[in-house]
Protein backbone atom coordinates (compact mmCIF):
# COMPACT_ATOMS: atom_id res chain seq x y z
CA UNK A 1 0.00 0.00 0.00
CA UNK A 2 1.41 3.41 -1.17
CA UNK A 3 1.47 6.34 1.59
CA UNK A 4 -1.18 7.63 -0.49
CA UNK A 5 -3.61 4.72 -0.39
CA UNK A 6 -2.75 4.79 3.40
CA UNK A 7 -3.84 7.89 4.06
CA UNK A 8 -7.03 7.57 1.94
CA UNK A 9 -7.62 4.44 3.89
CA UNK A 10 -7.17 6.04 6.88
CA UNK A 11 -9.65 8.51 6.22
CA UNK A 12 -12.36 6.57 4.81
CA UNK A 13 -12.26 4.33 7.65
CA UNK A 14 -12.84 7.41 10.24
CA UNK A 15 -9.15 6.54 11.73
CA UNK A 16 -8.21 9.54 11.16
CA UNK A 17 -4.59 11.58 12.73
CA UNK A 18 -3.64 8.69 14.79
CA UNK A 19 -2.99 6.25 12.04
CA UNK A 20 -2.27 9.00 9.74
CA UNK A 21 0.61 10.49 12.39
CA UNK A 22 1.74 7.04 12.30
CA UNK A 23 2.28 6.64 8.82
CA UNK A 24 3.94 10.46 8.33
CA UNK A 25 6.58 9.31 11.25
CA UNK A 26 7.56 6.10 9.01
CA UNK A 27 7.62 7.90 5.80
CA UNK A 28 9.77 10.13 7.36
CA UNK A 29 12.08 7.82 8.90
CA UNK A 30 13.86 6.17 6.19
CA UNK A 31 15.16 5.83 2.69
CA UNK A 32 14.22 3.12 0.06
CA UNK A 33 16.14 3.90 -2.10
CA UNK A 34 18.51 1.43 -3.23
CA UNK A 35 21.37 2.58 -5.89
CA UNK A 36 21.69 -0.42 -8.37
CA UNK A 37 24.19 -2.64 -8.36
CA UNK A 38 24.76 -4.88 -11.45
CA UNK A 39 27.15 -6.25 -14.07
CA UNK A 40 26.50 -4.68 -17.61
CA UNK A 41 28.88 -5.89 -20.97
CA UNK A 42 26.50 -3.20 -22.95
CA UNK A 43 29.05 -1.02 -25.22
CA UNK A 44 25.96 1.32 -26.69
CA UNK A 45 24.80 4.76 -26.59
CA UNK A 46 22.30 5.96 -24.61
CA UNK A 47 20.14 8.74 -25.03
CA UNK A 48 18.57 10.72 -22.48
CA UNK A 49 15.51 13.16 -22.97
CA UNK A 50 15.16 15.52 -20.27
CA UNK A 51 17.37 17.20 -17.98
CA UNK A 52 15.25 16.95 -14.35
CA UNK A 53 15.49 14.70 -11.38
CA UNK A 54 15.04 11.68 -13.03
CA UNK A 55 17.10 12.67 -16.18
CA UNK A 56 20.25 13.82 -14.47
CA UNK A 57 20.30 10.56 -11.95
CA UNK A 58 19.84 8.62 -14.96
CA UNK A 59 23.27 10.32 -16.16
CA UNK A 60 25.11 10.46 -13.45
CA UNK A 61 24.36 6.51 -13.02
CA UNK A 62 25.77 5.98 -16.47
CA UNK A 63 28.39 7.43 -16.27
CA UNK A 64 29.28 5.66 -12.98
CA UNK A 65 28.87 2.72 -15.29
CA UNK A 66 31.36 3.83 -17.87
CA UNK A 67 28.19 4.11 -20.47
CA UNK A 68 28.32 6.43 -23.55
CA UNK A 69 25.17 9.01 -23.07
CA UNK A 70 24.08 12.57 -23.94
CA UNK A 71 20.97 14.53 -22.13
CA UNK A 72 19.03 16.51 -24.20
CA UNK A 73 16.90 19.16 -22.24
CA UNK A 74 14.11 21.22 -24.27
CA UNK A 75 14.24 24.28 -21.42
CA UNK A 76 17.53 26.49 -21.57
CA UNK A 77 18.63 25.38 -18.07
CA UNK A 78 18.67 21.98 -16.32
CA UNK A 79 16.98 20.58 -13.59
CA UNK A 80 13.36 20.51 -14.72
CA UNK A 81 11.02 21.20 -11.24
CA UNK A 82 14.39 21.73 -9.67
CA UNK A 83 14.70 25.27 -9.61
CA UNK A 84 16.24 27.85 -6.88
CA UNK A 85 16.17 31.51 -6.78
CA UNK A 86 19.13 33.73 -5.39
CA UNK A 87 19.18 37.25 -4.13
CA UNK A 88 15.58 37.60 -2.94
CA UNK A 89 16.53 36.39 0.68
CA UNK A 90 19.33 35.83 2.51
CA UNK A 91 19.10 32.38 1.69
CA UNK A 92 18.32 30.37 -1.66
CA UNK A 93 14.71 29.48 -1.97
CA UNK A 94 13.44 26.45 -3.90
CA UNK A 95 11.06 27.58 -6.56
CA UNK A 96 10.29 23.63 -7.90
CA UNK A 97 11.16 20.78 -5.06
CA UNK A 98 11.79 22.08 -1.74
CA UNK A 99 10.93 19.50 1.15
CA UNK A 100 12.93 16.54 1.77
CA UNK A 101 10.09 13.57 2.27
CA UNK A 102 12.44 11.01 3.48
CA UNK A 103 15.08 10.74 6.00
CA UNK A 104 18.07 12.62 4.81
CA UNK A 105 19.71 9.45 4.41
CA UNK A 106 18.53 8.96 0.83
CA UNK A 107 20.87 11.81 0.02
CA UNK A 108 23.68 9.80 0.51
CA UNK A 109 21.76 6.72 -1.24
CA UNK A 110 21.25 8.92 -4.53
CA UNK A 111 25.12 9.20 -4.63
CA UNK A 112 26.14 6.23 -3.18
CA UNK A 113 29.75 7.56 -3.22
CA UNK A 114 31.83 6.45 0.09
CA UNK A 115 34.67 8.51 -1.02
CA UNK A 116 33.03 11.90 -0.76
CA UNK A 117 34.26 14.01 1.64
CA UNK A 118 31.41 16.35 1.85
CA UNK A 119 28.87 17.61 4.17
CA UNK A 120 25.41 19.20 3.60
CA UNK A 121 23.19 21.37 6.32
CA UNK A 122 19.63 19.93 6.42
CA UNK A 123 16.68 20.91 8.86
CA UNK A 124 13.86 19.19 10.80
CA UNK A 125 10.83 20.75 8.99
CA UNK A 126 8.76 20.67 11.98
CA UNK A 127 6.26 23.25 11.88
CA UNK A 128 5.76 24.93 15.57
CA UNK A 129 2.66 26.98 15.12
CA UNK A 130 -0.03 25.45 12.63
CA UNK A 131 -3.28 27.06 11.77
CA UNK A 132 -6.64 26.45 9.33
CA UNK A 133 -8.27 29.03 7.95
CA UNK A 134 -12.14 27.41 7.30
CA UNK A 135 -15.44 28.99 7.07
CA UNK A 136 -14.08 32.29 7.70
CA UNK A 137 -12.29 31.00 10.79
CA UNK A 138 -8.66 30.59 11.89
CA UNK A 139 -7.70 28.39 14.77
CA UNK A 140 -4.53 26.51 15.78
CA UNK A 141 -3.45 23.06 15.48
CA UNK A 142 -0.14 23.07 16.66
CA UNK A 143 -0.36 19.73 18.43
CA UNK A 144 0.51 18.40 14.83
CA UNK A 145 3.55 19.36 15.68
CA UNK A 146 4.00 16.09 17.85
CA UNK A 147 3.48 14.10 14.67
CA UNK A 148 4.65 15.90 11.66
CA UNK A 149 7.97 16.24 10.65
CA UNK A 150 9.63 16.12 7.34
CA UNK A 151 13.09 17.28 6.50
CA UNK A 152 14.80 20.51 4.13
CA UNK A 153 17.79 21.91 3.12
CA UNK A 154 19.04 24.61 5.50
CA UNK A 155 21.38 26.89 2.98
CA UNK A 156 21.12 24.80 0.00
CA UNK A 157 18.55 23.51 -2.12
CA UNK A 158 17.73 20.50 -4.42
CA UNK A 159 18.94 22.31 -7.56
CA UNK A 160 21.96 22.72 -5.45
CA UNK A 161 22.31 19.17 -4.12
CA UNK A 162 21.77 18.02 -7.78
CA UNK A 163 24.15 20.55 -9.41
CA UNK A 164 27.37 20.15 -6.97
CA UNK A 165 26.85 16.49 -6.73
CA UNK A 166 25.45 14.95 -9.89
CA UNK A 167 25.39 17.64 -12.83
CA UNK A 168 29.24 18.20 -11.74
CA UNK A 169 29.96 14.79 -13.35
CA UNK A 170 27.75 15.13 -16.38
CA UNK A 171 28.07 18.47 -17.38
CA UNK A 172 30.01 17.75 -20.75
CA UNK A 173 27.35 15.34 -21.48
CA UNK A 174 24.02 17.59 -21.37
CA UNK A 175 22.68 19.84 -24.63
CA UNK A 176 20.03 22.36 -23.64
CA UNK A 177 17.71 23.80 -25.93
CA UNK A 178 16.63 20.68 -27.71
CA UNK A 179 13.24 20.04 -27.50
CA UNK A 180 12.85 16.63 -28.88
CA UNK A 181 9.72 16.50 -31.61
CA UNK A 182 10.17 13.27 -33.04
CA UNK A 183 11.12 9.59 -31.95
CA UNK A 184 11.77 6.86 -34.46
CA UNK A 185 12.35 3.26 -32.42
CA UNK A 186 11.49 1.19 -35.67
CA UNK A 187 14.97 0.39 -37.04
CA UNK A 188 17.79 -0.91 -35.19
CA UNK A 189 18.95 2.08 -33.46
CA UNK A 190 16.70 4.89 -32.28
CA UNK A 191 16.53 8.45 -33.91
CA UNK A 192 15.55 11.33 -32.24
CA UNK A 193 14.82 14.52 -33.87
CA UNK A 194 14.95 18.24 -32.42
CA UNK A 195 13.13 21.06 -32.56
CA UNK A 196 16.09 22.99 -33.98
CA UNK A 197 16.40 20.34 -36.85
CA UNK A 198 19.06 18.40 -35.46
CA UNK A 199 19.26 14.22 -35.28
CA UNK A 200 20.76 11.99 -32.82
CA UNK A 201 21.33 8.39 -32.91
CA UNK A 202 21.49 6.23 -30.00
CA UNK A 203 21.12 2.39 -29.01
CA UNK A 204 18.93 3.25 -25.89
CA UNK A 205 16.78 6.24 -24.73
CA UNK A 206 15.28 6.53 -21.57
CA UNK A 207 12.48 9.39 -21.93
CA UNK A 208 11.77 11.37 -18.18
CA UNK A 209 10.21 14.05 -19.26
CA UNK A 210 6.71 15.10 -17.41
CA UNK A 211 4.17 13.35 -18.10
CA UNK A 212 2.30 16.64 -19.64
CA UNK A 213 4.55 15.79 -22.55
CA UNK A 214 3.05 12.61 -22.85
CA UNK A 215 -0.67 13.61 -22.31
CA UNK A 216 -0.06 16.70 -24.90
CA UNK A 217 1.45 14.48 -27.42
CA UNK A 218 4.81 16.69 -27.70
CA UNK A 219 6.93 14.46 -28.77
CA UNK A 220 5.69 11.66 -31.92
CA UNK A 221 7.15 8.41 -32.02
CA UNK A 222 7.28 6.22 -34.92
CA UNK A 223 6.09 3.65 -34.63
CA UNK A 224 3.22 5.12 -32.62
CA UNK A 225 3.33 4.76 -28.51
CA UNK A 226 1.21 1.60 -27.90
CA UNK A 227 -2.57 2.84 -27.64
CA UNK A 228 -2.34 1.03 -23.59
CA UNK A 229 0.66 3.42 -22.97
CA UNK A 230 -1.33 5.87 -23.82
CA UNK A 231 -4.34 5.24 -22.18
CA UNK A 232 -2.33 4.98 -18.94
CA UNK A 233 -0.37 8.10 -19.36
CA UNK A 234 -4.12 9.96 -19.74
CA UNK A 235 -4.94 8.29 -16.40
CA UNK A 236 -2.87 10.04 -14.51
CA UNK A 237 -3.89 13.93 -13.05
CA UNK A 238 -1.06 16.16 -12.83
CA UNK A 239 -2.91 19.39 -11.97
CA UNK A 240 -1.57 23.28 -11.97
CA UNK A 241 1.05 24.09 -10.14
CA UNK A 242 2.24 27.51 -8.20
CA UNK A 243 4.58 28.38 -5.32
CA UNK A 244 5.08 32.37 -4.60
CA UNK A 245 7.35 33.35 -2.27
CA UNK A 246 6.57 37.11 -0.58
CA UNK A 247 8.28 39.09 2.06
CA UNK A 248 6.53 41.22 4.17
CA UNK A 249 8.47 43.84 6.53
CA UNK A 250 6.48 42.38 10.01
CA UNK A 251 5.62 38.67 10.77
CA UNK A 252 2.23 37.51 11.42
CA UNK A 253 1.91 34.49 9.82
CA UNK A 254 2.41 31.02 11.76
CA UNK A 255 4.80 28.47 10.61
CA UNK A 256 2.44 26.80 8.70
CA UNK A 257 -1.64 27.62 7.79
CA UNK A 258 -3.89 24.95 6.01
CA UNK A 259 -7.26 25.55 4.16
CA UNK A 260 -10.54 23.78 4.66
CA UNK A 261 -10.67 21.09 7.84
CA UNK A 262 -7.11 20.60 9.16
CA UNK A 263 -8.36 16.60 8.17
CA UNK A 264 -8.72 17.08 4.50
CA UNK A 265 -5.61 19.57 4.51
CA UNK A 266 -3.52 17.38 5.76
CA UNK A 267 -4.46 14.39 3.67
CA UNK A 268 -4.81 16.42 0.10
CA UNK A 269 -1.90 18.50 0.93
CA UNK A 270 -3.00 21.07 -2.02
CA UNK A 271 -2.30 24.36 -0.68
CA UNK A 272 -0.73 25.82 2.15
CA UNK A 273 0.89 28.92 3.42
CA UNK A 274 4.53 27.89 4.88
CA UNK A 275 7.09 30.63 6.52
CA UNK A 276 9.84 29.75 4.46
CA UNK A 277 12.25 31.01 6.23
CA UNK A 278 11.84 28.52 9.09
CA UNK A 279 15.07 27.44 10.88
CA UNK A 280 16.98 29.20 7.77
CA UNK A 281 18.75 31.41 10.27
CA UNK A 282 17.85 34.10 8.80
CA UNK A 283 16.12 37.43 10.31
CA UNK A 284 13.86 38.07 6.67
CA UNK A 285 9.91 37.20 6.81
CA UNK A 286 8.87 35.55 3.60
CA UNK A 287 6.30 33.88 3.35
CA UNK A 288 5.67 30.51 0.83
CA UNK A 289 2.51 29.62 -0.97
CA UNK A 290 2.40 25.85 -2.44
CA UNK A 291 -0.80 25.27 -4.23
CA UNK A 292 -1.60 22.83 -6.76
CA UNK A 293 -4.32 21.32 -8.86
CA UNK A 294 -7.71 23.67 -8.77
CA UNK A 295 -5.96 25.23 -5.83
CA UNK A 296 -3.62 26.70 -8.02
CA UNK A 297 -5.72 26.85 -11.09
CA UNK A 298 -7.18 29.69 -9.11
CA UNK A 299 -3.77 31.61 -9.41
CA UNK A 300 -2.23 30.33 -12.88
CA UNK A 301 -5.46 31.48 -14.59
CA UNK A 302 -5.16 35.35 -13.78
CA UNK A 303 -3.67 37.19 -16.71
CA UNK A 304 -0.70 39.08 -14.77
CA UNK A 305 1.71 38.57 -11.73
CA UNK A 306 0.48 41.80 -10.06
CA UNK A 307 -3.03 40.09 -10.34
CA UNK A 308 -1.88 37.25 -8.56
CA UNK A 309 -0.12 38.84 -5.86
CA UNK A 310 -3.22 41.25 -5.69
CA UNK A 311 -5.35 38.10 -4.97
CA UNK A 312 -2.66 36.97 -2.55
CA UNK A 313 -2.72 39.62 -0.35
CA UNK A 314 -6.27 40.36 -0.28
CA UNK A 315 -6.60 36.72 0.85
CA UNK A 316 -3.74 37.40 3.66
CA UNK A 317 -5.41 40.25 4.24
CA UNK A 318 -8.76 38.55 5.25
CA UNK A 319 -7.40 35.76 6.89
CA UNK A 320 -5.11 38.30 9.29
CA UNK A 321 -7.25 41.32 9.53
CA UNK A 322 -5.45 43.53 7.10
CA UNK A 323 -2.03 43.02 7.98
CA UNK A 324 -0.34 41.53 4.93
CA UNK A 325 -0.72 44.39 2.21
CA UNK A 326 0.84 47.13 5.05
CA UNK A 327 3.64 44.91 5.30
CA UNK A 328 4.00 43.96 1.76
CA UNK A 329 7.47 44.21 0.51
CA UNK A 330 8.36 42.45 -2.69
CA UNK A 331 7.65 38.72 -4.33
CA UNK A 332 8.88 36.13 -6.84
CA UNK A 333 6.24 34.06 -8.54
CA UNK A 334 7.08 30.65 -10.16
CA UNK A 335 3.92 29.40 -12.48
CA UNK A 336 4.65 25.80 -12.68
CA UNK A 337 1.62 25.41 -15.25
CA UNK A 338 3.33 28.30 -17.85
CA UNK A 339 6.23 26.14 -17.80
CA UNK A 340 6.15 24.52 -21.61
CA UNK A 341 7.62 21.59 -21.14
CA UNK A 342 6.57 20.68 -17.60
CA UNK A 343 3.26 22.28 -17.74
CA UNK A 344 1.84 21.79 -13.99
CA UNK A 345 3.13 20.23 -10.43
CA UNK A 346 3.12 16.95 -10.43
CA UNK A 347 1.66 13.22 -10.75
CA UNK A 348 -1.51 13.87 -7.88
CA UNK A 349 -4.21 11.26 -8.53
CA UNK A 350 -4.65 7.96 -10.75
CA UNK A 351 -7.86 7.07 -12.53
CA UNK A 352 -7.69 3.34 -11.31
CA UNK A 353 -4.85 1.02 -10.05
CA UNK A 354 -2.26 3.36 -9.42
CA UNK A 355 -0.03 0.05 -9.92
CA UNK A 356 -1.28 -1.12 -13.08
CA UNK A 357 -1.03 2.32 -14.68
CA UNK A 358 2.30 2.57 -14.24
CA UNK A 359 3.78 -0.21 -14.74
CA UNK A 360 1.91 0.00 -18.15
CA UNK A 361 3.56 3.92 -18.52
CA UNK A 362 7.45 2.51 -17.62
CA UNK A 363 7.22 -0.38 -19.68
CA UNK A 364 9.81 -0.28 -22.01
CA UNK A 365 9.01 -0.66 -25.49
CA UNK A 366 11.40 -3.16 -28.19
CA UNK A 367 14.17 -2.93 -25.66
CA UNK A 368 14.76 0.20 -26.68
CA UNK A 369 12.62 3.07 -25.01
CA UNK A 370 12.69 3.33 -21.18
CA UNK A 371 10.83 5.70 -19.07
CA UNK A 372 11.46 7.49 -16.36
CA UNK A 373 10.19 10.05 -13.59
CA UNK A 374 8.02 10.90 -10.47
CA UNK A 375 5.14 9.54 -11.53
CA UNK A 376 7.10 6.44 -12.28
CA UNK A 377 7.88 5.56 -8.55
CA UNK A 378 5.30 3.99 -7.02
CA UNK A 379 5.97 3.94 -3.19
CA UNK A 380 7.86 7.89 -3.44
CA UNK A 381 5.57 9.13 -6.62
CA UNK A 382 6.03 12.65 -6.86
CA UNK A 383 9.32 13.39 -5.07
CA UNK A 384 12.19 14.07 -6.09
CA UNK A 385 13.97 10.88 -4.73
CA UNK A 386 11.35 8.59 -6.47
CA UNK A 387 12.12 10.19 -10.05
CA UNK A 388 15.46 9.79 -9.20
CA UNK A 389 14.37 5.89 -8.09
CA UNK A 390 12.34 5.67 -11.17
CA UNK A 391 15.68 6.44 -12.70
CA UNK A 392 17.96 4.10 -11.55
CA UNK A 393 15.80 1.14 -11.90
CA UNK A 394 15.14 2.20 -15.63
CA UNK A 395 18.73 2.23 -16.10
CA UNK A 396 19.40 -0.93 -14.51
CA UNK A 397 16.80 -2.58 -16.79
CA UNK A 398 17.93 -1.07 -19.80
CA UNK A 399 21.73 -2.26 -19.47
CA UNK A 400 21.05 -5.52 -17.88
CA UNK A 401 19.44 -6.23 -21.23
CA UNK B 1 18.79 14.39 29.40
CA UNK B 2 19.91 11.17 31.62
CA UNK B 3 20.80 13.43 34.15
CA UNK B 4 17.39 14.36 34.37
CA UNK B 5 16.15 11.37 34.22
CA UNK B 6 17.53 10.16 37.00
CA UNK B 7 16.75 12.63 39.19
CA UNK B 8 13.41 12.98 38.07
CA UNK B 9 13.16 8.90 38.95
CA UNK B 10 14.56 9.55 42.51
CA UNK B 11 11.74 12.03 43.25
CA UNK B 12 8.82 10.15 41.45
CA UNK B 13 9.67 7.23 43.69
CA UNK B 14 10.97 8.15 46.79
CA UNK B 15 7.11 9.12 48.15
CA UNK B 16 6.73 6.05 47.22
CA UNK B 17 8.72 4.28 49.61
CA UNK B 18 7.25 5.72 52.40
CA UNK B 19 4.02 5.31 51.09
CA UNK B 20 4.05 1.44 51.06
CA UNK B 21 2.15 1.21 54.17
CA UNK B 22 -0.76 3.28 53.21
CA UNK B 23 -1.77 1.48 49.74
CA UNK B 24 -1.33 2.24 46.04
CA UNK B 25 0.59 0.35 43.60
CA UNK B 26 2.86 1.10 41.21
CA UNK B 27 2.66 1.28 37.46
CA UNK B 28 5.18 0.44 34.08
CA UNK B 29 3.82 0.95 30.54
CA UNK B 30 3.89 2.02 26.99
CA UNK B 31 3.30 5.90 26.89
CA UNK B 32 2.24 7.22 23.16
CA UNK B 33 1.31 11.01 22.88
CA UNK B 34 0.12 11.15 19.77
CA UNK B 35 -0.49 7.83 19.90
CA UNK B 36 2.40 7.71 17.04
CA UNK B 37 5.16 9.22 19.95
CA UNK B 38 6.52 6.21 21.99
CA UNK B 39 8.01 5.53 25.04
CA UNK B 40 7.43 4.32 28.54
CA UNK B 41 5.99 5.37 31.33
CA UNK B 42 6.50 4.33 35.44
CA UNK B 43 4.24 6.12 38.34
CA UNK B 44 4.31 5.26 41.51
CA UNK B 45 0.55 5.77 43.42
CA UNK B 46 -0.02 5.58 46.82
CA UNK B 47 -3.05 6.56 49.17
CA UNK B 48 -4.24 10.17 50.14
CA UNK B 49 -7.64 9.61 51.17
CA UNK B 50 -9.93 6.56 51.71
CA UNK B 51 -13.61 6.60 52.61
CA UNK B 52 -14.58 5.28 55.99
CA UNK B 53 -16.97 2.56 55.96
CA UNK B 54 -18.17 1.84 59.38
CA UNK B 55 -18.87 -1.80 60.37
CA UNK B 56 -22.96 -2.00 60.27
CA UNK B 57 -22.89 -0.25 56.84
CA UNK B 58 -23.76 -1.80 53.59
CA UNK B 59 -21.85 0.31 50.71
CA UNK B 60 -20.91 -1.72 47.69
CA UNK B 61 -18.49 1.59 46.16
CA UNK B 62 -15.75 3.21 48.21
CA UNK B 63 -14.33 6.17 47.54
CA UNK B 64 -10.88 6.73 46.82
CA UNK B 65 -8.11 9.58 46.39
CA UNK B 66 -4.85 8.57 45.54
CA UNK B 67 -1.86 11.05 44.84
CA UNK B 68 0.24 9.66 41.65
CA UNK B 69 4.10 10.78 40.79
CA UNK B 70 4.73 9.48 36.83
CA UNK B 71 7.66 9.94 34.94
CA UNK B 72 7.61 9.29 30.92
CA UNK B 73 10.20 9.20 28.45
CA UNK B 74 9.12 9.69 24.77
CA UNK B 75 10.48 10.48 21.72
CA UNK B 76 9.22 11.56 18.44
CA UNK B 77 11.83 9.74 16.08
CA UNK B 78 14.31 11.84 14.32
CA UNK B 79 12.22 15.08 16.00
CA UNK B 80 12.79 15.37 20.03
CA UNK B 81 13.26 13.41 22.91
CA UNK B 82 10.88 14.26 25.79
CA UNK B 83 10.92 13.83 29.49
CA UNK B 84 8.01 14.25 31.53
CA UNK B 85 7.46 14.52 35.32
CA UNK B 86 3.95 14.15 36.02
CA UNK B 87 2.70 14.76 39.83
CA UNK B 88 -1.34 13.63 39.40
CA UNK B 89 -4.12 13.41 41.85
CA UNK B 90 -5.92 10.39 41.03
CA UNK B 91 -10.18 10.16 42.12
CA UNK B 92 -11.61 6.42 42.87
CA UNK B 93 -14.98 4.80 43.52
CA UNK B 94 -14.18 1.16 43.75
CA UNK B 95 -15.79 -1.87 44.23
CA UNK B 96 -14.63 -4.46 45.40
CA UNK B 97 -15.95 -7.07 44.21
CA UNK B 98 -15.61 -5.67 40.40
CA UNK B 99 -12.22 -6.49 38.73
CA UNK B 100 -12.81 -2.84 36.43
CA UNK B 101 -12.21 0.51 38.14
CA UNK B 102 -12.68 4.22 35.92
CA UNK B 103 -9.88 6.88 37.49
CA UNK B 104 -10.33 10.10 36.43
CA UNK B 105 -6.96 12.17 37.65
CA UNK B 106 -5.97 15.98 37.38
CA UNK B 107 -1.99 16.67 37.24
CA UNK B 108 0.19 19.21 36.57
CA UNK B 109 3.55 18.19 34.62
CA UNK B 110 7.10 19.34 34.04
CA UNK B 111 7.98 18.47 30.15
CA UNK B 112 11.74 18.69 29.07
CA UNK B 113 12.52 18.23 25.83
CA UNK B 114 15.46 17.72 23.16
CA UNK B 115 14.97 18.91 19.60
CA UNK B 116 16.50 18.41 16.95
CA UNK B 117 16.28 21.16 14.97
CA UNK B 118 18.84 20.51 12.06
CA UNK B 119 21.92 18.86 11.52
CA UNK B 120 24.77 18.04 9.15
CA UNK B 121 24.38 15.03 6.75
CA UNK B 122 27.98 13.58 5.74
CA UNK B 123 27.17 12.39 2.28
CA UNK B 124 29.30 9.90 2.16
CA UNK B 125 28.21 7.76 5.13
CA UNK B 126 24.83 8.77 5.73
CA UNK B 127 25.00 10.09 8.90
CA UNK B 128 23.53 13.21 10.79
CA UNK B 129 25.52 15.22 13.40
CA UNK B 130 22.30 17.03 14.43
CA UNK B 131 21.75 19.98 16.56
CA UNK B 132 19.80 19.78 19.63
CA UNK B 133 17.60 22.93 21.41
CA UNK B 134 16.13 22.33 24.75
CA UNK B 135 12.82 23.21 25.55
CA UNK B 136 10.66 23.20 29.05
CA UNK B 137 7.12 23.51 29.32
CA UNK B 138 4.33 23.10 32.24
CA UNK B 139 1.74 19.98 31.35
CA UNK B 140 -1.38 20.21 33.73
CA UNK B 141 -3.40 17.35 32.20
CA UNK B 142 -6.65 15.42 32.67
CA UNK B 143 -6.53 11.59 32.36
CA UNK B 144 -9.22 8.62 32.92
CA UNK B 145 -7.55 5.69 33.50
CA UNK B 146 -9.07 1.97 32.83
CA UNK B 147 -8.18 0.39 35.48
CA UNK B 148 -8.17 -4.12 35.18
CA UNK B 149 -7.40 -5.70 38.39
CA UNK B 150 -6.60 -9.54 36.78
CA UNK B 151 -5.84 -11.23 40.25
CA UNK B 152 -4.30 -10.09 44.03
CA UNK B 153 -1.29 -7.56 43.69
CA UNK B 154 -1.31 -7.44 39.64
CA UNK B 155 -3.41 -5.90 37.16
CA UNK B 156 -3.53 -3.84 33.94
CA UNK B 157 -4.18 0.07 33.08
CA UNK B 158 -5.28 2.10 30.01
CA UNK B 159 -5.14 5.44 30.28
CA UNK B 160 -6.07 8.19 27.57
CA UNK B 161 -5.03 11.72 28.44
CA UNK B 162 -5.82 15.19 27.39
CA UNK B 163 -3.56 18.39 28.23
CA UNK B 164 -1.85 21.61 27.00
CA UNK B 165 2.18 21.98 26.41
CA UNK B 166 2.75 25.71 27.79
CA UNK B 167 6.05 26.13 26.64
CA UNK B 168 8.28 28.52 29.00
CA UNK B 169 9.37 30.08 25.46
CA UNK B 170 7.09 29.32 22.10
CA UNK B 171 4.19 28.23 21.03
CA UNK B 172 1.74 26.02 23.25
CA UNK B 173 -0.06 23.03 22.11
CA UNK B 174 -2.41 20.56 22.83
CA UNK B 175 -0.97 17.44 24.78
CA UNK B 176 -2.91 13.79 24.00
CA UNK B 177 -2.33 10.39 23.73
CA UNK B 178 -2.52 7.00 25.55
CA UNK B 179 -1.18 4.86 28.51
CA UNK B 180 -0.99 1.29 28.44
CA UNK B 181 0.82 -1.39 30.99
CA UNK B 182 0.56 -3.48 34.10
CA UNK B 183 0.09 -2.32 37.73
CA UNK B 184 1.46 -4.21 40.67
CA UNK B 185 -0.46 -3.02 43.93
CA UNK B 186 0.87 -2.88 47.33
CA UNK B 187 -0.60 -6.00 49.18
CA UNK B 188 -2.13 -3.87 51.97
CA UNK B 189 -4.39 -2.12 49.61
CA UNK B 190 -7.24 -3.93 49.90
CA UNK B 191 -9.42 -1.82 47.35
CA UNK B 192 -6.86 -2.39 44.26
Amino acid sequence: MTRKEFIETSMKMGVGIPFLSALMMESCSKSELEFPEFKTDFKGKVLIIGAGAAGLSAGYLLKRYGVEFEILEAAPVYGGRLKKAMGFADFPIDLGAEWIHVHPVVLSDMLNNKELDANIDVLVYNPQTIQNWHNGKLKSHNYIRGFYSEWKFKSSTWFDFFETYMVSEIANSIKLNKAVTEINYAGNQVQVKTADGELYEADKVLISTSVKTFQNQMIQFEPALPENKIQAFSKITMGDGIKVFIEFSERFYPDMLAFGSILSALEEEEKFYYDAAFRKGSNRHILGLFAINEKASVYTSLETEADIIQKILTELDEIFDGEASPNYMQHIIQNWSAQPYIGGAYSYSFTGDQEDIVKEISEPLSGKLFFAGEAHSIEHQATVHGACQSAYISIEKMLRG
Amino acid sequence: MKRFLVFAFLVSHMPAFAAQQEGGGFELGYFAPYFSNYGFSTAYMFGLRKQEIQPEQQIDKQRFVYFSVGLSYFVQRHVYRQALLLPEIVFARIRPTRKLSLMPSLGAGYLLSFQKQEGSLNLASGEIEYRNELTQAFLPQIAIKLSYRWRPGLGFYLKPFYGRNFRFQGPHAGFFGLSAGLSIYFLNDKAL
